[in-house]
């Protein structure tokens, strides 16, 4: 636990009160992908609401749903082999998930965009930015001009700190650094207003200067348009740089959720300490690295019981033979843990 | 643009060097002696010797390389040594026959191949690429002397839809629409196995595009389906596809061949066929070389267009 006594450095949020009202609501979520060898259950029964104004974010660890739950939420798995074996997304009382294309191309860009984790490979590269961006401004306002549609772009461009938006927007992918082509992800983004914002690892590929700039333009959009933010990262720095609330994932299960400060000075799942302390420390005085022993599970071969019973130093009988459910640990944090079940808290 | 043209051009000439050589020594090194075939019952020592001596096959290799492609340069490429004509009076002819059905067969595969291609990547593992992908294994496998004595068989003897050969007819020639007539089987059996090959290549191509970060980036805002796919997937593969079709320029011309002998079509295929039987190897080696230079030109052809579509390069 060594991270608690450095002063987290976190954009003031306007009151993300846990009662607040939701933009957006996924309601157990299923995303399987029926594979050669198997059913692959990437996400299966993930559950949580988006508060309006609030930045959420998603960690886990490679192959632990967070991605699958981003795309799912706008519909954007393949289908086959992905298909949503349940659940509900509901963007102010619409369900996505039983939206059909045409009617999700509408909201799509619109109402909800993503920003993506490889920002050059996100770009076509076939296409200069201004096309790009005219493209999706016209897509969603048909009444735009496409001269209309250029200033409105430069407006955008020079929103993210382009000082010459008319050069970047005449560019090609491969002629910007990775951080441009972000920022351009980013414009791209917000080229409609939307309400909410999916961002997978936004940051992942950039060196970290070019992270404090990407991530500034994040806390700028959320502080002046009240955007709200699903934040899928692996970056603790990042987690605590912007986030509110966060959900831990572990093997397409939502393992705890809670407020950001609570779960990273208080961790109550096994798994989220574990990860914790997977943190490198400069202030530590141990020479070692902490790791979390094992592997994840295989995903087409879950255990019978908790996904995380094999690699947890807590394990009991039962966490091998019955799966937990998400049980109140402390006052607004949520885990999936026998160690907190009702059984649990009865012996205490 | 310009600069890149010219320096493709330029490019050429060493190419061509290297072909002309080498269609040049294939002939001067396979077995048997000019001046015996030319002689033949007229032959004698002596004759054969004054014979070798007056066309210059008594001179070292490169000598006569040289002047072969002196002569070549300068349009003469000899003459027949069966039809007792000039060989560049025949290919010049006989090219415009093989291009026309060479043309047509593009004209096939193009617009075939694209559309199947890229529909079945569009429709991944649905029944139309299933069938796509069948169809075009299909097609692949039926060699070209085999397909077009099928379609002869089937359109020109128990249905006869399609006349059997030729060019024209010949008591009755009709102008365009008769050519039309006479070249729809020829062009079907060349382009047959190119529209195999082109449209799995295409369909690759376009999975492989439709898999890019950057599709799943244009259906995040809002682009529908049709546009995602035939916008911002096509542009993508255009390259990889022009790069097929120039290569298949000179493939189809391979398989003009076979579909010029099975439906008597007259061009260099077909004359290429004759002058091998009759060993006419002036004429051997100018059809050759001619279509040789086909190959070398559609390439190019297909370099310069891939360049103009390649916004990485500019």
């Amino acid at each position: 636990m060594g991270r608690t006594g450095a002063e987290p450095q976190r954009w003031d949020a306007t009151s993300p009160a846990r009662s607040g009202d939701a933009v957006l609501s996924v309601e157990r979520l299923r995303t399987y992908f029926d594979t050669p060898a198997g059913v692959v259950k990437a996400v299966d029964d993930v559950s949580f609401s988006l508060n309006r104004g609030d930045i959420l974010a998603i960690v886990g660890e490679s192959g632990s749903g967070k991605s699958v739950t981003a795309q799912s939420i706008m519909k954007l798995v393949a289908m086959p082999p992905g298909r949503y074996a349940s659940g509900q997304v509901v963007l102010d009382g619409i369900d996505l998930l039983s939206q059909s294309e045409r009617a999700l191309g509408a909201i799509r860009g619109k109402r909800i965009s993503m920003i993506f984790q490889n920002p050059r490979a996100a770009l076509n590269p076939a296409f200069t930015v201004s096309t790009l961006m005219v493209e999706t401004l016209r897509r969603h306002d048909s009444s735009l001009s496409r001269a209309e549609a250029v200033k409105r772009a430069a407006a955008l461009l020079r929103a993210v700190d382009f000082p010459d938006p008319e050069r970047v927007a005449a560019s090609y992918p491969h002629q910007m650094s990775g951080g441009m082509c972000q920022r351009v992800g980013v414009a791209l983004s917000m080229a409609c207003e939307p309400e909410v914002l999916i961002a997978d690892e936004p940051t992942t590929a950039l060196d970290v200067l070019v992270q404090a700039t990407i991530l500034l333009l994040l806390k700028r959009a959320h502080a002046e348009r009240g955007l709200s933010i699903i934040l899928i990262t692996h970056d603790f720095g990042v987690l605590r740089a912007l986030a509110t609330r966060v959900i831990v994932m572990y093997a397409g299960q939502i393992q705890e959720q809670g407020r950001v400060d609570d779960v990273l000075a208080n961790p109550q799942h096994p798994y989220t300490k574990a990860l914790i302390q997977a943190v490198p420390d400069p202030d530590s005085t141990d020479q070692r690295l902490h790791q979390i022993e094992g592997q994840p599970p295989d995903l087409l071969n879950l255990p019978a019981g908790c996904s995380f019973a094999d690699r947890c130093a807590f394990v009991m009988p039962k966490c091998r033979s019955e799966r937990p459910e998400l049980y109140e640990a402390a006052a607004g944090t949520d885990v999936r843990c026998h160690l907190f079940g009702p059984e649990a808290s009865a012996h205490q | 643009m310009l600069r890149f043209i010219i320096w493709r051009l330029i490019h050429v000439v060493p190419v061509l060097l290297g072909v002309s050589f080498v269609v040049f020594s294939i002939l001067y090194l396979i077995p048997g002696d000019i001046a015996t075939t030319l002689l033949s019952m007229f032959y004698t020592e002596e004759r054969a010797a004054m014979l070798r001596e007056q066309l210059g096959l008594d001179r070292p290799m490169f000598v006569q390389y040289g002047r072969w492609l002196w002569a070549a340069l300068h349009g003469d490429l000899g003459q027949s040594l069966m039809m007792r004509m000039p060989v560049m009076t025949v290919l010049l002819d006989k090219t415009g026959n093989s291009l026309i059905l060479t043309g047509a067969s593009l004209l096939i595969v193009i617009p075939v191949s694209f559309l199947m291609g890229t529909a079945s990547a569009a429709r991944f593992r649905k029944p139309f690429d299933r069938f796509t992908v069948f169809f075009s294994l299909l097609l692949a496998s039926m060699p070209v002397f085999w397909l077009g004595i099928a379609l002869l068989y089937l359109f020109g003897v128990r249905i006869p839809l399609f006349p059997m050969s030729g060019m024209y007819n010949m008591a009755n020639p009709g102008g365009i629409l008769d050519l039309l007539h006479h070249l729809f089987l020829p062009a079907v059996t060349t382009a047959a196995t190119s529209v195999a090959i082109v449209t799995r290549v295409t369909r690759g191509a376009m999975l492989d595009t439709l898999s890019q970060p950057y599709i799943l980036a244009a259906r995040s805002r809002g682009l529908p389906g049709s546009r995602v796919i035939y916008r911002h997937g096509v542009r993508n593969i255009l390259p990889t596809f022009s790069n097929m079709i120039g290569l298949q320029i000179g493939y189809l011309f391979g398989s003009a061949i076979f579909s010029e002998i099975i439906f008597n079509w007259p061009g260099i295929g077909l004359q290429l066929y004759q002058s091998i039987l009759h060993r006419d190897l002036t004429m051997v080696q100018g059809c050759v070389l001619a279509v040789a230079i086909i190959f070398v030109l559609g390439n190019m052809l297909a370099d310069i267009i891939v360049y103009a579509l390649d916004t990485t390069r500019k």
